[in-house]
């Protein structure tokens, strides 16, 4: 019972709430978009340039956060074989390769003005190229069987296995010479970022934190009604293979 | 040189600043887009076949 209890809560519990995501998440990066280009001051040295940071980090911070979490949810779903894991990990998973991928392309176009190149083999952004890789990995497992539940084992196994990627990913700037900077936000001892480029930073972070879950709502949710769906066709099935029986008994 | 033109040149820096902001609008929007249509889909896939069979509407 518990098995069919947590789905229906979870789509009451997520109808409540997408209206106001989407709210908070448009007003969000309204507001964070405005600080970005208009408010923060160009940075002394790399002037205007400075403003790719606050769509460049946001999305670097997510593609982390989210390899976390569907690393979480595919821990829970092979121990506790909960329904609502995998399908978790398995939509999230599309969005942290499209925060992944906008990092690694932010990263470039911020890269050739100021280090004069758009790509370079070190260890930072090599093993973010990595990590967008585990995330193609992953999708491309998931979908492989013709057994959902066996792509879904496979899938958590990789997502577990692939964590050992973040913090490598952290600690890459502090670990190996790179011409990636170091950490600013994160840090002991405090940020040492400017407060005035910091809090327009700080709220395009959280627009993307809370896009992310409003589009992780919508996934699970289309996920869940197509689960709905493929159980009435079955359903559909062997109704029409009973009366089909029950005539051929009737007629022998 | 008038403000909205300073503005757009971005210091100099219009060729690496617009583009990234223009990706993000892609790739976020795109992922909105893209989400959303699935989401509508399935309903409608619902939707339908609830109607073909009423009794089969279960919780």
């Amino acid at each position: 019972m518990q098995r069919f209890a947590n789905p229906a809560r979870f789509m009451r519990l997520s109808a409540a709430m997408l209206p106001w995501c989407g709210r908070a998440t448009a007003l969000l990066l309204a507001a964070g978009l405005y600080l970005a280009l208009f408010v923060a001051p160009p940075d002394y040295q790399q002037g205007e340039a400075v403003r790719i940071m606050f769509v460049h980090v946001p999305a670097a911070w997510m593609a982390s956060f989210v390899y976390a979490l569907m690393a979480l949810a595919s821990a829970v779903a092979l121990i506790w074989r909960h329904p609502l894991a995998d399908i978790g990990a398995q939509s999230a998973a599309p969005l942290g390769a499209g925060f992944t991928l906008l990092c690694l392309v932010t990263g470039s176009l911020w890269g050739e003005p100021m280090w004069g190149t758009w790509w370079v083999w070190d260890a930072r952004l090599t093993s973010v190229l990595v990590l967008f890789f585990l995330y193609l990995g992953y999708i491309a497992l998931v979908n492989a069987f013709d057994e959902p539940t066996r792509g879904a084992r496979a899938g958590a196994i990789l997502a577990l296995v692939g964590i050992v990627n973040l913090p490598i990913i952290k600690f890459s700037v502090d670990w190996w010479n790179t011409l990636h900077q170091p950490a600013s936000v994160f840090r002991l001892g405090g940020p040492t970022i400017a407060a005035s480029m910091l809090w327009p930073l700080l709220i395009m972070a959280l627009g993307f934190t809370l896009l992310f879950v409003t589009l992780l709502l919508i996934r699970m949710r289309t996920a869940l009604i197509a689960a709905k769906i493929r159980a009435l066709r079955l359903a559909e099935v062997e109704r029409e293979a009973h009366s089909a029986a029950l005539r051929h008994r009737a007629a022998s | 040189m008038s403000g909205l033109d300073a503005f757009l040149a971005m210091g100099g820096y219009a060729g690496y600043v617009w583009p990234a902001y223009t990706a993000a609008a892609i790739v976020l929007g795109g992922l909105l887009a893209w989400s959303l249509a699935g989401y509508r889909r399935a309903q409608r896939e619902l939707e339908a076949l609830q109607r073909i069979a009423p009794d089969a509407r279960r919780p």
